[in-house]
């Protein structure tokens, strides 16, 4: 671990499992911080460098999608959601809210702490690629984080970002979901392409003119996904 | 609607046919009534006509024997001329026959009819000759007998025409008739095409389906039953999802906690005596099983309450079943690529079919030997065979039923052991994508479990 200890913000109602997960999170390197609703939660993001906040969505207070809304509106600091909701659509509209990762309870600290792991190293990694990548009006410098549309710069979140360098990395080529569940999430517990799916699908919003008939990210069906050269 | 080729007809067919059937009697009763009773008309003025013609000439032609020495054949050509046509006059006089005027000669005439005037008896009596149907009248006079022949060819043509008339104006009373008894049909069972579509959407799922009241005094009942049922059918569902939901909540949340005091007391394991790090061990086990059978459980109630949404794609089988089974594994277990069969499946749920597969191969059959797939006939086919003591028969079936129990072949000895859920929810799962699921003998002894998927219709 770096001389800062990563700073995790554990957002749960729950006193024995926020404890339970703090000790056993604190045991792994992190720094953490508390809040058991989200009211709190959104002042301690607003007041203390936080690099990552885990998420329950049952909160006395707000809702824990509302919370994600807010967070990302002010924020790119990943979220992971952890909820005992396991339906479909809880986990779409999770993930729609801004969440960059969704986690179903019962949940250990190891399985928390790679996922951790996995959405801070993706704003970390190093690239192979330097210089311009380019499909059509849209411009990818990994290196420098940056992505432009038409010249103008696209706030991309850092997942979004992560899933587009993955694509522009094998600029034409296809990549596969598991590859780029594996290498956006670092999943290996379990890949669940609905991760893959929102995550697409906002970032078509945000670089495509008609995200409904993409054309720089196109999907090939039954295989994966690729950035049109 | 389903149609059935060979079934029993519909009920609409049955009514439109019924229709059909009832004006089929009703006009051939009315056309054959009608045609009897015109016949006899037609026939009974032919007859009269004939009769006073026939008798009016016979005077004629006695007041001219009468007259000394008669110029008989010019006698017949006048009666002839003035008869018309229809009607030839013959004459048998001094046992001597006067037949020019009809051309079938007085041999074509029945001798009963010519014997019976020639005894004094007029007589009438329709006959077919060489001419058609003819009607022969003889009237007995001085020294002979006149007959007169009356050609029925007119009237047969027109009682043929009238035949005709009434066979087509059937055969269109009837064509009518299924017509309305289809369109009568329709209107009726109109209501019941609105509680199929009703039906179907909440079988689809819309449970919020109900059908606008209806004052009809027949179809009122059906339709408020319909709604009663529906709304039942929804508190149930509802009350069933919040109960799913609530359980979810209540067991996940105690099992979280679980899980992480037990993985921290595990961190701290250096701090306990021997026995007690046993102890931990047993703890730490059974929870993680219990914590596995709770994800369990809850995905198999997910399944029974039908809220697994599905998201198939087509998949080319072969890789993704390696991409699943060889991370899990942690190894290259999948073989062959001759065949890549391509599956409609949803990969999230299908990989949890894969997974559990090699989970049990791991648990139960000493570890998973290969991963193969093949295509057969309309399908294709995941095959995990491991290398343990295969399953005995008579368990084969049972193996797939919920927290079954399964005793080990006797030379392998232990206790009755449970399978928990994992092979039911694959069971539910392939079921779900319209496929099964079995186990058999794997070629080099162990068991081998076969998933079997419709192929994607090209």
């Amino acid at each position: 671990m770096s001389a800062t200890p990563t700073s995790v913000l554990l957002v749960e109602d729950e006193p024995r499992i926020r404890r339970l997960l703090q000790i056993a999170l604190r045991d792994e390197g992190y720094r953490i911080l508390e809040a058991p609703d989200g009211g709190s939660a959104l002042a301690t993001v607003g007041d203390n460098a936080v690099d990552v906040v885990v998420l329950d969505l049952m909160l006395p207070d707000l809702d824990g999608f509302e919370v994600c809304r807010r967070l990302r509106r002010d924020s790119d600091v990943p979220i992971i959601v952890a909820s005992a909701k396991a339906d479909s659509h809880d986990i779409v509209a999770g993930l729609e809210a801004g969440a960059d990762d969704y986690v179903v309870k019962p949940v250990v600290a190891k399985e928390l702490s790679a996922r951790i792991r996995a959405v801070l190293r993706r704003s970390r990694q190093e690239t192979s690629r330097s210089g311009r990548v380019t499909s059509g009006a849209v411009d990818v410098w990994p290196r420098q984080g940056v992505v432009t549309l038409n010249g103008a710069e696209v706030a991309l979140t850092t997942t979004e970002f992560r899933l587009l360098e993955q694509l522009a990395e094998r600029l034409g080529e296809v990549v596969s979901r598991e590859v780029l569940l594996e290498r956006v999430w670092g999943h290996e517990f379990v890949s669940d392409t609905r991760l893959l799916d929102v995550h697409v699908s906002r970032l078509r919003s945000k670089i495509e003119d008609d995200p409904s008939r993409p054309r720089h990210v196109v999907t090939v069906r039954g295989i994966g996904y690729k950035l049109t050269a | 609607m389903r149609k059935t080729p060979w079934g029993p007809p519909g009920l609409r067919k049955r009514v439109s046919l019924m229709f059909g059937l009832v004006a089929l009697l009703i006009s051939v009763l009315v056309a054959v009534t009608t045609y009897a009773v015109a016949r006899h008309y037609l026939w009974g003025q032919r007859q009269d006509v004939a009769l006073r013609q026939a008798f009016s000439n016979a005077r004629t032609v006695e007041l001219a024997l009468g007259s000394g020495q008669p110029q008989v054949n010019r006698l017949l050509v006048q009666i002839d001329a003035s008869a018309g046509q229809a009607a030839s006059p013959l004459l048998e006089w001094k046992s001597h026959w006067y037949d020019r005027r009809f051309p079938p000669g007085f041999e074509s005439l029945p001798t009963a009819l010519v014997s019976m005037a020639e005894d004094g008896d007029a007589g009438m009596q329709r006959v077919h000759t060489r001419a058609g149907l003819v009607l022969a009248v003889a009237i007995p006079v001085e020294q002979g007998v006149y007959v007169e022949v009356f050609s029925l060819r007119e009237l047969e043509a027109t009682l043929s025409t009238l035949a005709l008339i009434f066979a087509f104006t059937t055969t269109l009373a009837t064509f009518v008739g299924v017509l309305i008894g289809q369109w009568a049909s329709r209107r009726a069972l109109h209501p019941l095409t609105s509680v199929t579509a009703a039906a179907l959407s909440i079988a689809r799922g819309d449970l919020g389906t109900r059908l606008p009241r209806q004052a009809d005094p027949d179809l009122g009942p059906i339709a408020d039953a319909f709604n009663s049922t529906a709304t039942e059918l929804e508190d149930r569902v509802q009350r069933d999802a919040r109960f799913a939901g609530n359980v979810s909540h209540e067991l996940r949340t105690p099992v979280t906690a679980m899980v992480n005091a037990v993985d921290i007391l595990g961190g701290k394991a250096d701090l306990l005596d021997a026995e007690g790090r046993e102890v931990l061990g047993f703890l730490t086990g059974d929870v993680h099983r219990f914590a596995q059978m709770v994800r369990d459980l809850l995905e198999t109630s997910r399944i029974d309450a039908g809220a697994v949404e599905m998201r198939k794609e087509e998949v080319p089988l072969w890789s993704y079943v390696r991409e699943v089974a060889d991370r899990r594994a942690g190894r290259p277990v999948t073989v062959g690529e001759a065949e890549n069969p391509h599956v409609m499946i949803d990969p999230r749920l299908m990989e949890g079919v894969v997974e559990n597969l090699l989970d049990n191969a791991e648990r139960y059959g000493n570890g998973v030997v290969r991963v193969s797939v093949e295509q057969g006939d309309g399908v294709a086919r995941i095959m995990v065979d491991d290398a343990g003591p295969g399953v005995p028969p008579e368990s084969r079936e049972r193996i797939f039923e919920r927290f079954a129990r399964i005793s080990p072949p006797p030379s392998e000895g232990g206790d009755v052991g449970g399978v928990g859920l994992g092979l039911a929810l694959v069971a539910e799962n392939v079921r779900l994508h319209g496929g099964r699921v079995w186990v058999a003998d794997s070629p080099e002894g162990g068991a081998r479990f076969v998933v079997q998927l419709p192929l994607v219709v090209q």
